[in-house]
């Protein structure tokens, strides 16, 4: 409503904005134009090249349709626009700001592991020490098991030499044992024992009477 | 007064603009009708409404026609979404074709002076055929024997299913004619309307001094009148595509 009062208030602006809507550049010019388009209208008119009927009542109406349409839409929809490219653009900002993001994490990344050469020494080292380790570890380990091969060996020779020695002198024992019942079994020495004997009494019987 | 009422019909009248006589195939005529300069003219818009949008050097930024497409591409990836359960986005391509040339041809016949080649039975049929020609074609590779499964709803007792067989055949077939009769009659019905009210209109205007006071009545009726053809154009390319997807749904997924 306020532009329409303004409008009415200077009415010379509002006629010198409708002069400065026409095409050329002079006044002559304008006036020019204004002539010869009247006398087109004219004539296509006149020589029935446009011929008014119950189609310009349609196009009267299609007009009016179409300019209160562009005018009431313009806005909203040139509002919708600048909201489809806020969009658009934050989303773009977005990704080139993520983008950016992700470089920078590899960057950083690729910094923390810029002394990747000496870490991968050390590495190897330790590595090689570890190995080392391993191996005198395995050795040592080997070792120990001839050592208890070894001994178990030695064991059981042991044992089984003193069980031997054990059953040798069992044998001995028994073989003595059975000599002397045989030598007690004969008669002859039964009656040499028996003999020697009686001498031996009679010979303390002698000492003592003596 | 005189009083000429010329046929509502008359504007959708196929007329011959340029022809190709080919004496050697009498029977055969290469004509440049109407219907085939407005056709001509859709296709032209299309192409380069399409390429126009690529021009600008900053894509999607400051390209208002571009932005307008990518929501127009955006509501009809949705409309697909929603009615196509199975693989649906391989179609999206076929549908915003017939969106927009739908659209377009229904546009350019509610300009002044112009002719509406949607409201040809010809025309429309001709696409609802395609399109139903197309997704049973679907349907039969996708399913093989199995696709006149449709033909027998889930849980129909078996003395039912010969009749239901032949109700359903039917009323599948009859897809096809409801689907161009619904685009065109809304545009002939439409335009017929326009035609009467402005015939009667121009006669009230030209009739009397008062016609000439009062002339700006019938406009503004007209106006209003056209505004709902514009939203009629607008819905009956958006009913076309939305059916075409949930037939494209039915042969896709069999029920």
């Amino acid at each position: 409503m306020v532009p329409s009062n303004n409008q009415h208030t200077d009415p010379k602006q509002k006629a010198h904005s409708i002069i400065d809507s026409l095409p050329g550049n002079s006044l002559l010019t304008k006036t020019g134009y204004i002539t010869v388009g009247t006398g087109l209208v004219a004539l296509t008119i006149s020589k029935e090249l446009y011929v008014f009927n119950e189609e310009t009542v349609v196009l009267l109406a299609f007009i009016g349709l179409i300019i209160p349409l562009y005018r009431v839409l313009r806005k909203p929809f040139n509002e919708w626009f600048e909201e489809q490219q806020k969009r658009v653009n934050s989303v773009l900002d977005q990704a080139q700001e993520d983008h950016k993001t992700a470089v920078k994490d590899r960057i950083n990344n690729i910094g923390q592991v810029g002394d990747i050469v000496d870490i991968t020494k050390a590495l190897f080292e330790m590595s090689k020490e570890t190995a080392k380790l391993d191996a005198e570890a395995f050795e040592l380990k080997q070792k120990a098991t001839v050592a208890a091969e070894i001994k178990a060996v030695l064991d059981s020779w042991v044992r089984y030499e003193a069980s031997l020695r054990e059953r040798e002198q069992k044998d001995l024992a028994n073989y003595v044992i059975e000599r002397v019942m045989t030598q007690l079994r004969d008669e002859k020495t039964q009656q040499e024992i028996l003999n020697q004997s009686i001498q031996d009494v009679e010979r303390i019987v002698n000492s003592k009477t003596a | 007064m005189l009083c000429i009422l010329n046929n509502p019909l008359e504007q959708f009248e196929i007329i011959k603009l340029l022809g190709i006589d080919a004496p050697l195939l009498p029977l055969i005529e290469l004509p440049l009708t109407n219907l085939g300069l407005y056709l001509l003219i859709v296709l032209g818009v299309v192409i380069s409404g399409l390429v126009i949008s690529f021009i600008p050097a900053r894509i999607g930024r400051d390209n208002s026609w571009l932005v307008t497409l990518e929501s127009i591409y955006g509501f009809l990836v949705n409309l697909v979404d929603s009615q196509v359960a199975i693989a649906g986005h391989i179609y999206i391509p076929a549908i915003i074709a017939l969106f927009s040339f739908i659209l377009l041809c229904n546009l350019f016949g509610l300009i002044p002076y112009s002719y509406t080649v949607t409201a040809q039975f010809a025309l429309t049929l001709g696409l609802s055929f395609t399109v139903l020609l197309g997704v049973t074609i679907l349907g039969l590779q996708r399913h093989g024997v199995h696709f006149f499964s449709i033909l027998v709803p889930a849980g129909t007792p078996l003395v039912l299913v010969p009749l239901l067989v032949v109700i359903e055949a039917i009323s599948y077939l009859a897809r096809a004619i409801s689907l161009g009769v619904r685009l065109s009659a809304n545009m002939i019905s439409g335009h017929v309307l326009l035609k009467i009210i402005s015939t009667f209109s121009w006669q009230f205007i030209t009739g009397s001094i008062l016609g000439v006071i009062l002339g700006f009545l019938p406009v503004l009726f007209l106006t209003a009148l056209y505004a709902l053809e514009l939203g009629v154009a607008i819905l009956q390319a958006y009913v076309f595509v939305l059916l075409t997807a949930s037939y494209l749904n039915d042969v896709l997924s069999l029920h």
